[in-house]
């Protein structure tokens, strides 16, 4: 059962991260926050499609459009859609002008100790969330513990760089993902933009619960 | 020529004999002359029966909306999670970012539900009767790009969904023809006809209907864990 639970989750999971930078080129036209937008389409029946989106998130006064740009060509805030029921993970998103890459900001929704756990799963069984070249790194001088994963996506064809960290209370989790016809091989940690990247914005992060 | 007008109190009683099936407006001479009454009538109309107007009649019943629910309720008219579209965020990972980047064109009904009452001996023109609802047989559509994201934690599952939002609504049925009791003569199209005088009463409310009206329809995804 548990063999079938986890393919099909990566199944899932290549086209979602996959969708992830596709979307960033048309989610750009969500750029102004606000609790519902409309959508380009119109419905027969002669009502506006609405979507809900949710207002853009505090997370995006830390990691703002200049910050984003040193990883991103041209970033544009991509707006989240809200969830039907229940809550929605604080999130703050952008993505490059072309859609081909992406970064985000959110709080872990784990402890850090279960974040790095589920790094060294990963790393262990990798085709269970649809990636390969898994690699988990200890990263220095970056809150009170971190460390960064990187990994590929086989059917997505995404690099993608996580970076966990904790910070008082609170653990962050970074995530950049590149397209990439091949698995590169990725730089080290201490020269990772994405981990320049949260070095410079922690400072500014709520810390509290 | 008399018209014979019942009181207020036995409106209900009257529309026991009342029916809507389909009338023929019977021209004759007569008719001209009693411009408050109208000559009406079909094969299967008693002669005692109150009757709906129609578009055939010189005036026509219509629907009053007389009650709305103060919330309104969802009504999924697609949910991706029957047709395989959920997606999962793997557990071993940190965050997920899902868009279904995929579009969906779903038709609804912007009535459902309906529920006409009316007395039992008049179900033959239950039919006709929901026709006179607000929005009856009122098809709308929806179409979607699914191209936003949602960020997911660990394990949530994603499906995307369209939504039309619906109220509860209820109504009545105002106007009506009362019979005279008085024949009037015959049209040479249908002979088994037995037309009758009728005086029609147009502040006359009876019967009810409920349905849900669709007020708003949206996008967006379902998560849950």
């Amino acid at each position: 059962m548990m063999v079938r639970h986890l393919s099909r989750a990566a199944a899932g999971s290549i086209a979602a991260l996959a969708c992830a930078l596709l979307t960033a080129c048309s989610a750009s036209t969500h750029s102004t926050p606000s609790a519902v937008h409309d959508s380009t389409a119109r419905g027969a029946g002669s009502t506006k499609v609405k979507v809900k989106t949710l207002p853009k998130s505090h997370l995006c006064t830390v990691l703002t459009t200049d910050v984003a740009e040193r990883l991103l060509a041209d970033p544009r805030f991509t707006a989240q859609v809200g969830p039907d029921k229940g809550g929605a993970p604080d999130v703050c998103n952008y993505a490059s002008a072309d859609g081909k890459a992406a970064l985000s900001l959110t709080p872990a929704s784990r402890a850090y100790a279960a974040e790095l756990s589920a790094a060294h799963a990963l790393r262990a069984d990798p085709a269970s969330a649809g990636m390969r070249d898994v690699r988990v790194e200890t990263v220095s001088s970056l809150g009170q513990r971190a460390f960064r994963e990187t990994s590929y996506q086989t059917q997505a064809r995404q690099r993608i760089t996580f970076v966990v960290w904790n910070a008082g209370y609170r653990t962050w989790v970074l995530t950049h993902a590149t397209m990439a016809d091949t698995p590169t091989t990725a730089a080290a940690a201490s020269d990772d933009k994405a981990v320049q990247v949260a070095r410079s914005i922690t400072a500014k992060l709520p810390t509290s619960r | 020529m008399k018209i014979k007008k019942r009181p207020a109190g036995r409106k209900w009683t009257g529309l026991l004999a009342f029916t809507l099936a389909p009338m023929v407006v019977l021209a004759s001479p007569s008719v001209a002359s009693a411009s408050s009454q109208e000559c009406l009538g079909n094969s299967s109309t008693p002669a005692n029966a109150d009757i709906a107007g129609n578009w055939s009649t010189q005036h026509q019943t219509r629907s009053v909306t007389v009650q709305q629910a103060r919330k309104t309720w969802q009504d999924w008219v697609y949910r991706g999670d029957l047709d395989h579209k959920t997606f999962q965020c793997p557990w071993n990972v940190p965050s997920c970012s899902y868009a279904w980047q995929q579009s969906k064109t779903t038709g609804w009904k912007w009535s459902v539900g309906l529920n006409v009452k009316v007395p039992s001996v008049l179900s033959k023109a239950v039919s006709e009767l929901a026709a006179l609802t607000p929005s009856y047989e009122r098809n709308g559509s929806i179409t979607t790009a699914f191209t936003w994201t949602i960020t997911l934690k660990p394990g949530q599952k994603a499906a995307p969904i369209q939504v039309v939002e619906r109220r509860w609504t209820q109504g009545v049925y105002q106007g009506i023809y009362h019979s005279t009791g008085k024949s009037c003569l015959p049209t040479t199209t249908d002979i088994n006809a037995k037309p009758h005088f009728y005086t029609w009463d147009p502040n006359a409310r009876w019967g009810s209907w409920t349905t849900n009206m669709a007020v708003s329809d949206w996008a967006t995804y379902n998560v849950w864990s």
